[in-house]
């Protein structure tokens, strides 16, 4: 009984954190979020995507054709909600939080701990700062992470109570997180590999002599892994992706390599290709193991220079290390060898990408963690010291303050310093264009922002199709344009002359000649001037 | 195979496949040049906590969207105050440890030239087991020892080979307890194999590349 209120304390704790001000936090919504957005209410009005394909197993969306989950989890969020931001962002939040429950019940299927450690390791992820900044955006990763967790559950329990349908629910569980997010089609394949292996003596002989339950696992297999593979090999919609963020791309690689020609042959021995792509990705998964990037800036809610948050609290170093360890050297040869493979496989799949550290992509590396926290709390429980009592204050009152400090970083700083990277401006910018689009020819809102020059490219159209609600039909009809709207950089010369509402950057446009009257300024949360909003003369006169 | 040349194996292996082991070797009056021009950091680092330039990234999220006074402001003092310039120094120390410096990019310098590892990386699993293997089986004045030869370096505030010379012998000590604790695996044994093969291909990129 006990135990239940425990653990729906802790369930409450994690809904808490991350809807409490969901659609205001992070400031701005992402490129992704609101192309995932006006995807999944243009899937629940007319069954198609925004390019008129139906009911697409990947939406080409910006030409990076996102997995389908998380957008058809969002047309069913958006069928409760309405077509809003909430929408948008709760089932990152809801699954969010039910992923606390979930690892609570994997790491119970482990039967490798006490009842009150694993409610400690839900706890940990209730209140996990990675595990938090990626529940209250709409990020692919997490649900998929949702979904690996509860299938590594399910296959434990399935294979420990010789259940068919655990073991049926496991299969679709892998089978959705590997079309929910990339990560996923590295790392499940290869955890799969590893659990079937570690519990072959139990999985093998409950499908070999049953033909029609063998077929019917084989079905489920395939009923992910066809449609799979068809994309890969009879479409752009995996292969792009996989290009577009490989680790080939790296600039330091691609210039290294000798792309086949060699000047001699202790080059070709020496120095091939082959092995500068194995180094590099060496070098990129060993990256993770830094103690800065976990501890420090992991998150970069803030630039290098400043005081960071990193992947984890500080206060959990000594837990992690300490549980870390425990595990290595764990009796219990099934949670050792399930821990080994989930510290080894975690950054595999980021380590193959070509940023240095990515912590989206080494999300998969979270269960690990966890597992160590529950094996470091255990630990230090067990031990006999004098001080114990006082080092769970001192440990309690320093977690306080680190989680006080996430919060702060989280809500104050991270807006202050990133918030054009989260696109802020282009809803105010399409707010007032959709507001006044009828009292001009034309709207123009800039595709190049940035509050330190022409830095960065947005899609500017995605903002307007999403906050002026345009029917998806429509926008097909006109041929993927929004009548009365452009989006590019300002002509000052050509566009002035036009009855035309101008949203520009500052340094596109000639301020110093335009007069107050006809100027509105949308800033960033630090101050910085994002676009200015200037009438045409005639209009502003009227 | 008999208990020292399992040892001989081992020392042989960690020898070979050690680019840096011979660099620093071969250009030890330079290393040692190093030791003796380079002025320790600990004056600068004492004087780093205490100074105006480490404090005002602290300052400025302290005061950075908030009224003086204020709850916020409060909160924010408590938060944000010389004991992060603490943390982040000691965070810079632990950074000291990473494996990627020691088994894939090194220190950049004539020790350790980019295009090589200073330690062969298929080492590293050795060295990981022999770290874990020294914890378990609590051999505290090593650790210690490991310890603080690396916070010798981070007191003269070189990340370099020259300076990491002594937390180098310990990593060879933990590769050491590492190969001797797995070579009884058949698997080990073959995998040790191939070590050795890398290795010789790792030195073979000094020279080549």
């Amino acid at each position: 009984m006990n135990n239940k209120l425990l653990l729906s304390a802790i369930l409450l704790t994690a809904l808490f954190v991350r809807f409490v001000n969901l659609s205001s936090y992070p400031v701005g919504f992402s490129i992704d979020e609101i192309s995932i957005g006006y995807n999944a209410y243009s899937i629940l009005t007319t069954g198609a995507d925004e390019w008129g394909e139906k009911f697409p197993l990947a939406f080409r969306s910006l030409s990076d054709y996102k997995p389908p989950v998380s957008v058809y989890l969002t047309s069913i969020s958006m069928l409760i909600f309405g077509f809003n931001e909430f929408a948008i962002r709760f089932p990152n939040a809801f699954l969010g939080s039910l992923t606390a429950l979930v690892f609570w019940a994997f790491v119970e299927s482990l039967k490798a701990f006490g009842k009150k450690w694993a409610l400690a390791g839900a706890a940990w992820i209730a209140i996990n700062p990675w595990h938090i900044y990626y529940s209250r955006a709409a990020f692919e990763c997490l649900v998929a992470l949702f979904f690996v967790i509860t299938g590594v559950w399910l296959f434990l329990r399935g294979t420990a109570k010789k259940s068919y349908l655990s073991l049926y629910l496991s299969i679709a569980c892998f089978g959705v997180s590997v079309w929910t997010y990339h990560a996923e089609r590295v790392f499940v394949p290869l955890l799969v590999g590893f659990l079937v292996y570690q519990k072959r003596k139990h999985v093998l002989p409950m499908f070999w002599r049953e033909p029609l339950r063998l077929s019917i696992g084989a079905l489920l297999i395939l009923l992910f892994a066809v449609p799979f593979f068809y994309l890969l090999l009879f479409s752009p919609a995996i292969g792009t992706r996989a290009a577009d963020t490989s680790l080939l791309r790296d600039f330091h690689l691609a210039g290294s390599l000798h792309n086949g020609h060699y000047a001699n042959g202790l080059e070709l021995i020496f120095d091939n290709d082959l092995f500068l792509v194995v180094r590099n990705f060496m070098g990129k998964y060993l990256n993770y193991f830094d103690i800065e990037y976990l501890f420090k800036n992991g998150l970069a809610l803030t630039p290098k220079e400043y005081p960071g948050m990193g992947l984890f609290y500080l206060a959990n170093l000594p837990v992690l290390a300490l549980g870390a360890y425990g595990l290595f050297f764990s009796k219990k040869k099934e949670l050792r060898n399930i821990s080994l493979a989930l510290f080894v496989l975690g950054p595999l799949p980021a380590a193959l990408t070509l940023d240095e550290q990515h912590s989206l992509r080494a999300l998969t590396w979270l269960p690990f963690w966890g597992l160590a926290f529950v094996s470091g709390i255990e630990m230090f429980g067990k031990l006999r010291l004098n001080f114990k009592k006082f080092a769970v204050v001192l440990y309690v009152i320093f977690l306080g303050i680190n989680v006080v400090y996430f919060m702060d970083m989280y809500f104050r700083q991270f807006p202050y310093f990133y918030g054009e990277y989260w696109m802020y401006g282009f809803k105010q910018a399409a707010l007032i264009g959709c507001e006044e689009k009828d009292r001009y020819d034309t709207v123009l809102i800039t595709d190049t922002f940035g509050s330190e020059g022409p830095l960065y490219t947005g899609a500017p159209y995605e903002y307007v199709l999403f906050y002026c609600k345009i029917p998806p039909r429509e926008f097909l009809a006109n041929g993927r344009t929004i009548p009365g709207f452009v989006h590019r950089r300002p002509d000052w010369v050509n566009d002035s002359k036009k009855n035309m509402l101008l949203i520009a950057a500052p340094y596109d446009l000639p301020l110093e000649e335009i007069t107050e009257e006809r100027k509105e300024y949308i800033n960033y949360p630090n101050g910085k001037t994002a676009f200015v909003v200037v009438r045409p003369e005639s209009n502003n006169e009227n | 195979m008999l208990k020292k040349y399992k040892a001989y194996f081992a020392l042989f292996l960690i020898v070979v496949g050690s680019p840096v082991l011979g660099t620093l070797l071969a250009r030890i009056g330079l290393a040692s040049a190093q030791w003796l021009t380079a002025d320790t950091a600990i004056p600068a680092k004492v004087n780093l906590f205490f100074s105006e330039r480490a404090i005002e990234p602290v300052y400025f999220l302290r005061h950075a969207q908030t009224d003086a006074g204020g709850v916020v402001f409060i909160i924010s003092k408590l938060l944000y105050n010389r004991i992060l310039v603490f943390i982040s120094e000691f965070l810079a120390f632990m950074s000291f440890f990473s494996p990627r410096f020691f088994f894939q990019a090194g220190d950049g310098t004539v020790f350790s030239p980019n295009t090589v590892e200073p330690i062969a990386f298929m080492l590293l699993p050795f060295w990981l087991y022999g770290l874990l293997l020294s914890i378990n089986k609590r051999k505290w004045w090593i650790l210690a020892g490991y310890v603080f030869s690396t916070f010798v370096a981070y007191l003269f505030g070189k990340r370099e080979f020259p300076f990491l010379i002594f937390t180098l012998l310990f990593q060879f000590y933990f590769i050491y307890v590492g190969i001797l604790a797995l070579i009884h695996f058949k698997r080990t044994r073959l995998y040790l194999g191939l070590a050795i093969i890398y290795s010789i291909f790792v030195v073979g990129r000094l020279f080549v590349v």
